[in-house]
């Protein structure tokens, strides 16, 4: 894998109109269907697989910050606040985004051992991105 | 590796920024759990969403956030 210098500007181009992109979303929220395995909140490099057809009311959110830090009454009341989902399908409708994706991936964002989330974990998820017909990603972290 | 395009959607722009990440709005004072903003209010998290997928097609100087300001956020 290339490394790049940190002052790198890590830019992909869009070679399509909106009209025609496949959003996906990314989140490291600690967004998770309520029957999957919660993240563990003392620090967690895996991730989850949310279908494209999830619906809002089976998931949860499991994170280790403290609720005055990262509130998370919003998102519980309606997960849109941080995972969009039925705001994507609601532009498909509209035709001002192509298609939502049939996958999304959630993360939790907090773990202790930075090294695995930077060398394993941020690659694989990439890869599941650029194996899946993506043509963008909305990365939301809470 | 050929890349995906993406778009951050940031409550904490000073973290973000440290990563240069190619394009990022931060919706001003919204704070963490509140990225689209608040429960039910379907048109704010519209504007915000539409905001940040514009930023995939129109072109801005990439690897810094863009702070927008957002009317209707009361959490």
């Amino acid at each position: 894998m290339a490394e790049l210098s940190r002052r790198c500007v890590p830019y992909t181009p869009v070679t399509r109109p909106l009209s025609e992109m496949t959003i996906a979303i990314v989140s490291t929220a600690g967004v998770h269907l309520k029957g999957q395995d919660p993240f563990n909140t003392a620090g967690d490099e895996s991730w989850r697989e949310l279908p494209g057809s999830v619906n809002t009311a089976d998931l949860t959110i499991t994170h280790g910050a403290p609720q005055e830090h990262y509130d998370r009454a919003q998102a519980l009341a309606d997960m849109n606040v941080i995972f969009p989902i039925d705001r994507l399908r609601e532009l498909q409708a509209k035709g001002v985004i192509g298609a939502v994706a049939g996958k999304h991936l959630t993360l939790m964002g907090y773990s202790l051992r930075l090294q695995r989330y930077y060398n394993e974990t941020a690659p694989a998820v990439a890869k599941e991105i650029e194996r899946s017909p993506v043509d963008a990603v909305l990365l939301t972290a809470g | 590796m050929s890349g995906v395009p993406t778009v951050l959607i940031t409550t904490d722009k000073e973290s973000s920024e440290q990563q240069r990440p190619p394009r990022a709005i931060h919706p001003e004072g919204f704070t963490w759990g509140h990225s689209l903003g608040t429960a039910g209010n379907r048109d704010l998290q519209m504007e915000v969403l539409r905001t940040a997928l514009q930023q995939l097609v129109e072109l801005h100087l990439p690897g810094s956030v863009r702070t927008l300001p957002f009317a209707g956020y009361n959490p």
